[in-house]
């Protein structure tokens, strides 16, 4: 056993997940955002957008990710032409992909809020629009948070996917690092333990947010 | 400002009932006619008809399942209606861009007070004027605290719902119904989902907000209320409107066996 080698190339993989963690941020912000929106559209009571919104959350939950990744990487400069290096390729992948999963995510969370929320407001005059505004929809954050995280952390170790486009995230790193070196087991499992020492961060500063949101409002 | 308003609308309130039973104007603050509803087959409402004046309370008992609910959400269309038309204020509730109109003119309280929860009590009071009335920040809280002041809450402002007790609870529902300064409330069962030991604090509230002068449609099994509050009871059964008489004359001489029969069970349990 030689940990002398990861400990050598470090920065190398350090480099790799600053690139990982870049994919994830990116695409879970942009999932968080379309994904609220391709819910509110699953949710809308005008049947055709209703239906587009289903069919592309199925179509994006029917397919594995790395078939998805392949048709945004090799497969859309054949149709137009449009060639993506493998970062915006990954982001772009990644962002549709978590849109789906966060858009059903947030369709439970709206509806688990009580229908007496939505009536309240609009008994105040509020229109359907701000009632989802201002009371609907941020309870429906709350609400939403654990599944949310778990999807984070299903995103975070996907983006190892990547390495199959040539992004040099951290499994690619890795994959470098340990062909040359001819050390696989040491190198994959210092790449694991990076991987880990990730998840528990995020886990841990979701668990403090959802204690701050959870302080004002004991039930 | 708010408060001046606020002391501004109980003298006029205190003018429109220096006595008790005696709405002054008499053209009708709410108007239901041949009101009918169905869910699915089902006839839940049937041919309701039913004139409110401004300052008048009035209050509906009946079975439960006789659509007392559903009758009063009606008059601010949390419910669908098939047939038929109501008018709140000169506003007719089938034009749908009357509807935001009307609703911030009725104010309603439910059963289980619906408090928004990832709200404080000060922001649940202030949110609707703020965003409906156009009201600033430093004036919506300043009515919010002559709200909570009134109906007895004032140092629970910073809490949340979910630390309040029931009757607490359903006192900041009324203030946040309260603080858009309706013309009417609607209350459906307010002290139904609380204990005992608090329903008391709730219909003071409610008390106090007749005597000021509000007009009041309550649904309501609390026939002490009934007897003493009320200007007018109305008894539903099935879907049909089927009294509509003062408090001394429904509990004292009802025409109905429907009625009398209603009124031995409450009366006797
Ligand atoms: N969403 C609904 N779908 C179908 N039927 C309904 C619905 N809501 C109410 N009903 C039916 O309509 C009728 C009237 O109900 P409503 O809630 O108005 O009665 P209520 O007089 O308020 O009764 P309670 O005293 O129990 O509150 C009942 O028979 C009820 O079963
Ligand atoms: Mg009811």
């Amino acid at each position: 056993m030689d940990f002398q080698l990861i400990v050598d190339s470090l920065p190398f993989l350090l480099k790799g997940a600053v690139l990982t963690i870049q994919v994830t941020v990116i695409a879970l912000v942009a999932g968080i955002v379309l994904g609220t929106l391709l819910a509110l559209a699953r949710l809308s009571p005008i049947k055709p957008l209703s239906w587009l919104a289903t069919a592309y959350i199925e179509l994006i939950r029917g397919t594995p990710l790395l078939v998805q990744i392949f048709l945004i990487y090799f497969g859309l400069p054949q149709v137009t032409g449009i060639n993506l290096d493998p970062f915006p390729a990954g982001v772009l992948a990644f962002s549709l992909n978590s849109a789906a999963y966060v858009a059903e995510i947030m369709r439970s969370g709206i509806q688990g809020v009580p229908r007496g929320q939505t009536e309240a407001s609009l008994s105040l005059g509020f229109s359907p629009r701000d009632t989802m505004r201002y009371i609907v929809l941020p309870q429906a954050f709350r609400r939403v948070l654990p599944p949310l995280v778990n999807e984070s952390l299903n995103l975070l170790k996907n983006t190892s996917l990547l390495s199959s486009i040539a992004l040099v995230e951290l499994t690619r790193a890795g994959q470098i690092v340990a062909a040359r070196s001819y050390k696989p087991f040491e190198m994959y499992l210092g790449i694991a333990l990076v991987y880990l020492a990730m998840t528990m961060v995020l886990s841990f500063l979701s668990s403090r947010v959802e204690k701050r949101w959870g302080a004002g409002e004991r039930r | 400002m708010s408060t001046a308003d606020l002391s501004a609308q109980n003298l006029s309130a205190q003018k429109l009932t220096a006595g008790k039973e005696v709405p002054v104007s008499s053209e009708p603050i709410i108007e239901i006619q041949n009101l009918n509803k169905w869910y699915g087959q089902h006839h839940v409402l049937k041919d309701v008809n039913m004139q409110v004046l401004p300052g008048q309370k009035v209050v509906v008992v009946g079975p439960s399942g006789s659509g007392k609910s559903t009758l009063i959400r009606c008059i601010n269309r949390l419910e669908e209606f098939q047939q038929g038309d109501i008018v709140v204020n000169g506003h007719r509730l089938t034009e749908a861009r009357n509807l935001p109109l009307v609703r911030r003119e009725v104010g309603m309280v439910f059963q289980s007070f619906n408090l928004f929860p990832h709200m404080s009590v000060l922001e649940n009071v202030t949110l609707a004027p703020r965003k409906l009335r156009g009201l600033s920040e430093a004036d919506a809280r300043a009515r919010a605290a002559a709200l909570l002041e009134r109906v007895g809450i004032a140092e629970q402002a910073a809490k949340f719902p979910g630390q309040l007790s029931g009757g607490q609870q359903q006192r900041v529902a009324i203030a946040r119904a309260l603080a858009m300064q309706p013309q009417v409330m609607l209350f459906d069962e307010p002290t139904s989902a609380l204990d005992p030991e608090v329903v008391g604090e709730v219909l003071d509230v409610m008390r106090g907000l007749a005597q000021e002068g509000m007009t009041m449609i309550v649904v309501t099994h609390e026939m002490g209320f009934a007897r003493e509050v009320a200007d007018r009871v109305v008894f539903m059964d099935r879907g049909e409107l089927l009294e509509d008489l003062p408090p001394a004359e429904f509990f004292g001489a009802p025409r109905l066996e429907r009625t009398q029969n209603f009124l031995s069970r409450v009366l006797n349990h």
